[in-house]
């Protein structure tokens, strides 16, 4: 087994260690408090068209969630600190989807770029009871939007600026659900541990 | 108008694909009052529940119950009430427009949370059907079937005076990292007719823009809405307490 395999593996493994030492609770319960919350979104659209602005309201409110969830992260799921993209990658898709969501995810690397990686999932618990009506809302929303936030969010709280989109999305009839997750650099560190 | 054709659109939608569950994205028509909003909610409900067939994925729907961490629920939870709280926040002419506006958020809360209520209470009722109707069972669904799943536990206890239950929570989830209270004993959520005149009790410490009141109102709204279908006939009320200990807990009263 190559060193990078026996790291996805062990990647697996703390996923779900993480998600099975969780306090857990219904599914459903997360998906109708979405939906509730999306759907209450593009009530509030002065124009029915700016489907955009839902896309965004749920990317800056996921950012705000992930600079929280990190903390969650870094104390109870025993990841290593991540040193390249790649591992930073895999700690997104196979350790937090995995200890928040349940959600059993892929991550492979974009060809040609070493900064960016496709992330992939086949179950999403957000969209539990959703069909996306035809029109505006089906072209144009994202509707788990706040996933790529909340990634965004947790990443540059340990440093890592990145940008996070969908790509597919099963609601739009794609046959997966795909983030494509760049990386654009990486913070100097800016706390000093002194040294006595 | 508005009305009509929200309930036009959920008919065609449900004829047109037979669609087993549905849960639509546009807006439900706006209504100027909550039970007007429950209403049609409840009708949207009923018209879910009779399309409802046996079926291989409903069954594996029925037995697979999927799980999610705890702490991303209540992430979501807290910044679904901060969305609801930000809203309209701004400098008021007047004391009139303030009251206003913070009778709109506390509508607005509520509202969510029975929206939220009413769905959860279909998906809970199908798997773990309440065959009892008495206040009894009724106070256990809501602070053990309907605790665990949304929480991942019970709450630690329910008492019972006359005809009222008090549902404790000795470490409210949603509460945590919120400040203790200092210059009030308790934060209730009584409605503004059942106002005792006193304003002191009402003083709160918002954190950022959400206060404890927020989050009670918001948690009453679910346990109204979950409860709807059980009561038939009954009156029914729910207060929501913090108090000063911490301890928070949520009042069925039955008369």
């Amino acid at each position: 087994m190559s060193s990078s395999a026996q790291r996805l593996a062990s990647a697996v493994q703390l996923g779900n260690a993480a998600f099975d030492n969780n306090v857990k609770m219904s599914a459903e319960f997360l998906a109708l408090t979405y939906g509730a919350l999306v759907q209450q979104m593009v009530e509030e659209l002065t124009q029915e068209d700016d489907v955009e602005h839902v896309n965004q309201q749920l990317y800056h409110m996921g950012h705000r969630i992930g600079a929280r969830l990190i903390e969650e992260y870094s104390v109870r799921s025993g990841a290593a600190p991540c040193r390249t993209f790649t591992q930073a990658a895999e700690g997104v898709a196979l350790v937090g989807l995995r200890m928040f969501l349940g959600v059993s995810a892929e991550v492979t690397q974009v060809k040609d770029a070493a900064d960016t990686f496709a992330i992939s999932f086949q179950d999403n618990p957000l969209a539990l009871f959703v069909e996306l009506p035809d029109g505006p809302l089906r072209e144009c929303l994202w509707y788990s939007n706040i996933l790529c936030g909340v990634i965004t969010g947790a990443l540059s709280l340990v440093g890592l600026q990145t940008e996070a989109r969908f790509s597919r999305d099963k609601l739009r009839g794609d046959s997966k659900n795909e983030i494509i997750l760049h990386f654009k650099g990486r913070e100097r560190e800016t706390f000093q541990v002194e040294r006595n | 108008m508005g009305f009509e054709i929200g309930c036009f659109y959920v008919l065609l939608k449900l004829v047109a694909n037979d669609v087993v569950y549905y849960d639509f994205c546009y807006g439900l028509p706006s209504s100027s009052t909550p039970f007007a909003d429950v209403d049609i909610l409840l009708q949207v409900s009923l018209l879910r529940s009779s399309c409802v067939s046996e079926s291989s994925f409903l069954m594996t729907s029925k037995t697979r119950s999927a799980h999610v961490s705890e702490a991303a629920s209540s992430a979501l939870t807290l910044a679904a009430i901060t969305h609801i709280c930000s809203r309209r926040l701004g400098n008021y002419t007047n004391s009139d427009e303030r009251v206003a506006a913070e009778y709109e958020k506390y509508h607005l809360l509520e509202r969510q949370g029975v929206i939220i209520g009413l769905r959860l209470m279909e998906r809970l009722l199908y798997r773990e059907p309440v065959f009892g109707r008495t206040s009894t069972d009724i106070a256990r669904y809501v602070g053990y079937t309907m605790w665990k799943a949304i929480f991942g536990k019970k709450v630690d206890s329910i008492k019972a005076i006359d005809s009222t239950y008090h549902l404790s929570d000795n470490n409210f989830r949603w509460l945590q990292g919120f400040p203790q209270l200092k210059t009030s004993d308790c934060v209730q959520t009584l409605e503004s007719s059942e106002d005792d005149g006193s304003t002191d009790r009402y003083t709160e410490e918002p954190v950022g823009s959400v206060s404890h009141r927020d989050v009670l109102l918001y948690t009453v709204g679910i346990i109204k809405g979950a409860t709807h279908r059980l009561l038939g006939e009954s009156s029914f009320s729910v207060t929501g307490t913090h108090t000063k200990e911490g301890e928070t807990f949520f009042s069925l009263d039955f008369r």
